[in-house]
């Protein structure tokens, strides 16, 4: 059962060099999640957000042949990220098929727009952060005894102070400081690891 | 060694970080560091920056939708390769025996799985052949990392019971359950088709006989379920499917069903249920019983009929506010085909109130079955008697008080813009700001009054624009858009702006052309040769120094049972009396199933005998040019050829029907006088004091900063389709001189070296006004 039926797109299966299709399936891995909050962040059912995730992505997809045609100045991965964000904000931007350019919110519409469009790429951005802590916080936590990550969640993330947490865990206080700037550390680093190899 | 060191160490600190987060083997530092709050510090932020730390905590701070995101398990996503093969659906198949068969994925009991039909909450359904009964099934596996979990395991029984339970044609049967294995496991009917939810995307409403078709078959499924005391709790289109090439509807997924009497049910905080669709006692929380599934069921015809859900929100919280607060917009505004017994049945489904729904599913169905008798036979059987008094006297006189009551709330204008790569929106310049009055009345002239109190009360109809009667199942054939239209153009007010590339001795001359387009609807014309009501706009070109004065009519005419137009352009210099008998002339039909009116020149029409009748020699035949309206109301003219040296071509868009505002132009003038414009949702144009168009962008990003304009570059030459770029222009805020603009992508390494990780997340703050 290793060989679970895959369809690669052909597209994809267009992809020629093995390190852009490395760069492409790191690239779905990272965004999917992104792009489905995102989606679901904006009243969208489970499915619709799926939805969605496919046609940003297939779209993509679609613009790789454009990619290979006009050579290799642009990084594979650089390129992909820029079209993806144009795709996602495209997506996100895009009014329901029943609206029109509204009339009465036109005034808004003019004062607005601009900030949403930067909200969306804010928004974009604070995402695809988000999925690269998710992901490295999956990698330490695995690595550490559960306490010392519980030290390291509760203070930092869920804002306890360290002294109730020590209470809390029945470790000293030196203790949860140094485990929750080491898992600091460690967080760092898988970001930061993420961010190079990332999309 | 001493249990606690005094002095602070930073270096030994830096080697105590740097080592395994559960070693605490340098007991003294750690001992030190109880006490000592600047070695603390030093570690924090040798561990990390501020930043960082305060990143990392809003980064993993759980969001409402980490818990329900179902991405992971997505079924969807099989096409993009093993990286993102499903975990759960793979832990599912990991489980599985292997088969003898190569062609399956494994087996499971009696069964060979061949493949995976979906994922829901609870795990994976999955493909197989019943190898005893050679018979295809589907088999709801529980995802395995649940399986080892009491309460699910629970749940999971709970379904198979439930659903097992219900023996009806529209629910999904269930035939058999193995709960006590380590995967435990559904085998239900396997329906080949979609769900309801597939065909709403593809489709958008239904008609009438479908939605009643569909929701009397729920009905009778849900009265089944309801007998045995039941309650689906999860009535939504994708838990609705729809069997291909039978007429049958079947209810499935009962994941959330449970017993009305089963207490241990109570709520904990967590929601059950698809918010869009949920019953307003669902939303607060409270108990539920069957008639929180009719409201369900109601919001599931509502979204048949209208294409959309009743309560639409951001947030999940903020549609259960809805669902508990707020009517939803009465369905004949968003389809007046929807007959109003119909509309009644929905609203009283509806009801936020569940003492004021039907009394049960059964009797619903009853009801859905005798309404679907009456639409698929009018003639042969009655509307149901507790229907009739809903059903309005004169059907067209209601439909046409509710369109008449839309349009009435507003006045309207006309947009016309073209999106071409350079797209714009015309309006004066600051010069020109103040001279906005005195431009009023001349384009209220220009707007033909028409009589108020008969378009506000009545939207146009084709017998009124044709003046004569026409059977109802010929007007049902007509379509709506052209009407919509010029009942849109009937009530605007002012002047529509229309943005130009123009060419020059067929080089292309950048950005240039503007035109100002004036017109309306005439209830009467004379000019070309059939009396009658009738569209016509002008164009005056270019803008700034008018030379040209296009007008054209469009007069519809019915010619047995199709509607065509007729439509008339002319062309004449600015000055010269604009009359039929000169300049140039074209003429076409437009035939509404094409939407599109061709336009050829020809000689002059309707020209009195005795009387030079001009021909049109000057007019060659390339000069035909084409206006086409589509059915979303943008409006496209192509092949526009005022004169044999400038042309101009681009596509248009109409938004007809809306109130127009007057954009407030001085929120939007840089430092330096120029304005940004709005040219449709899409794009954005930056205009110079003398109203000329300097540059543009697409709006999904765009934005200005001081002497930085940045926004997307759209390159389109030599590709299909156009790509957009991220890039900045500079603009000197004395001179108001722009430099060219610059594409990020050339230069993301150069930002790289000044330390900018993300040129493409760059702020307008961050790049200053020069590198």
């Amino acid at each position: 059962m290793t060989d679970f039926p895959q369809t690669r797109s052909s597209l994809i299966a267009q992809v020629r060099s093995p390190e852009d299709r490395e760069a492409w399936d790191k690239f779905v891995v990272m965004y999917r999640p992104v792009i489905y909050r995102m989606a679901r962040r904006r009243g969208m059912q489970d499915a619709d957000a799926q939805d969605l995730v496919q046609t940003v992505l297939m779209r993509v997809a679609g613009a790789i042949q454009s990619w290979e045609k006009s050579g290799p100045e642009t990084r594979f991965r650089h390129w992909l990220r820029r079209v993806a964000r144009n795709a996602i904000a495209t997506a996100f931007s895009r009014q329901p098929k029943d609206a029109g350019v509204g009339g009465s919110e036109m005034l808004e519409w003019l004062g607005e727009q601009s900030a949403t469009a930067a909200d969306i790429e804010r928004e974009l951005s604070q995402e695809s952060m988000r999925e690269k802590y998710l992901r490295a916080a999956s990698v330490v936590k695995l690595d550490v005894d559960s306490d010392t990550w519980r030290a390291f969640e509760l203070t930092v993330v869920n804002g306890q102070p360290c002294d109730e947490v020590a209470d809390l865990l029945g470790k000293s206080m030196g203790t949860v400081y140094a485990a929750r700037s080491r898992i600091m550390r460690r967080l760092r680093e898988q970001v930061q690891r993420l961010q190079e190899s990332g999309p | 060694m001493n249990a606690r060191t005094d002095h602070c160490d930073h270096k030994r600190i830096d080697v105590f970080l740097a080592s395994d987060p559960d070693d605490l083997r340098d007991a003294p530092l750690v001992a030190h560091l109880d006490v000592c709050s600047g070695c603390r510090d030093y570690m924090e932020l040798s561990a990390a920056d501020s930043q960082s730390w305060s990143e990392a905590a809003a980064c993993l701070l759980a969001s409402e939708f980490d818990r329900s995101s179902s991405i992971e398990y997505s079924a969807a996503s099989l096409d993009f390769g093993k990286p993102d093969v499903p975990t759960s659906i793979q832990n599912v198949l990991d489980s599985l025996a292997p088969s003898d068969d190569p062609h399956r994925l494994g087996r499971l009991g009696g069964y060979e799985i061949s493949g995976v039909i979906g994922v829901g909450g609870m795990g994976v359904v999955l493909k197989a052949v019943d190898t005893a009964l050679d018979r295809v099934v589907a088999i709801k596996v529980m995802a395995p990392h649940l399986a080892s979990h009491a309460t699910a395991r629970k749940r999971f029984a709970r379904e198979a019971k439930a659903a097992a339970a219900v023996l009806h044609p529209n629910v999904i049967p269930i035939h058999s359950v193995s709960s006590e294995d380590a995967t435990p496991y559904l085998v239900m009917g396997y329906i080949r088709g979609g769900s309801l939810q597939k065909r709403l995307d593809r489709e958008g409403t239904l008609a009438t006989v479908e939605i009643l078709r569909i929701g009397s078959q729920i009905a009778a499924g849900l009265s089944a379920a309801h007998e045995q005391g039941l309650v689906h709790r999860d009535i939504k289109p994708e838990n609705i499917l729809l069997e291909d090439g039978v007429e049958r509807v079947t209810l499935t997924d009962f994941g959330l069903a449970r017993a009305v009497d089963d207490a241990s049910l109570t709520q904990h905080g967590t929601i059950a249920g698809t918010p869009q669709y949920m019953s307003p006692e669902q939303a607060r929380g409270e108990a539920v019983d069957q008639a929180s599934d009719l409201f369900s069921l109601g919001s599931v015809l509502y979204t048949l009929c209208t294409g959309r859900v009743p309560f639409r929100a951001e947030s999940s919280h903020s549609v259960m506010r809805k669902i508990i607060d707020e009517s939803p917009t009465p369905i004949r505004e968003l389809n007046p085909e929807i007959p109003n017994w119909l509309v009644g049945i929905i609203d009283r489904l509806m009801a936020k109130d569940k003492k004021d729904r039907f009394p049960s599913a059964k009797e619903l169905h009853t009801l859905l079955d005798a309404c679907l008798s009456h639409v698929q036979q009018p003639t042969a059987v009655d509307l149901p008697e507790s229907l009739r008094s809903a059903q309005p006297t004169k059907h067209r006189t209601l439909f046409l008080a509710t369109i008449g009551g839309l349009l009435m709330t507003a006045v309207f204008t006309l947009l016309l813009w073209l999106t071409g790569a350079l797209t714009f929106l015309v309006q004066d310049g600051p010069a020109q700001q103040q001279s906005n009055e005195r431009a009023a009345p001349q384009q209220e002239k220009v707007v033909e009054p028409i009589d108020e109190g008969d378009s506000k009360s009545e939207p146009l109809t084709w017998p009124v624009l044709l003046g004569r009667d026409i059977p109802q199942e010929h007007l049902d054939r007509l379509p709506k858009e052209p009407l919509v239209l010029i009942d849109g153009l009937n009530k605007s007010r002012g002047s529509w702006l229309f943005g130009g590339n123009m060419k020059t001795d067929d080089k292309d001359s950048g950005f240039d052309a503007i035109m100002e387009v004036k017109g309306g609807f005439k209830t009467h014309f004379e000019e070309v040769g059939r009396p009658g009501p009738g569209w016509t706009f002008s164009i005056q070109w270019p803008r700034e120094k008018p030379e040209y004065t296009w007008t054209i009519f469009l007069l519809p005419m019915m010619e047995k049972y199709e509607v065509q137009w007729r439509g008339v352009a002319q062309i004449s210099r600015v000055g010269e009396e604009a009359s039929l008998l000169d300049g140039h002339y074209f003429d076409g039909h437009w035939y509404f199933a094409s939407r599109t009116l061709t336009l050829t020149p020809v000689a002059v029409p309707g020209a009195e005998p005795g009387t030079s009748t001009k021909p049109a020699e000057k007019a060659n035949a390339e000069s035909q040019f084409q206006i086409t309206v589509k059915p979303n109301g943008e409006l496209e003219i192509n092949g526009f050829e005022p004169a044999e040296t400038k042309s101009l071509s681009g596509k248009s868009a109409a938004r007809i029907g809306e109130p127009y505002v007057e954009p407030d132009l001085n929120r939007l003038t840089l430092p330096n006088g120029y304005k940004v414009f709005f040219a449709s949702r899409l794009q954005v144009m930056l205009v110079d004091s003398k109203g000329r168009g300097v540059a543009g962008a697409r709006l999904e990003k765009i934005g200005c900063h001081k002497d930085i304009i940045y926004g997307f570059i759209t390159q389109r030459e030599g590709i299909d389709e156009p790509e957009d770029t991220l890039g900045y222009f500079w603009m000197n805020s004395a001179t108001g001189e722009i430099t060219k603009g610059m594409e990020l992508g050339p230069w993301s390494k150069t930002l790289r070296a000044m330390g900018v990780d993300d040129p493409l997340m760059l702020n307008p703050e961050q790049v200053g006004s020069k590198f």
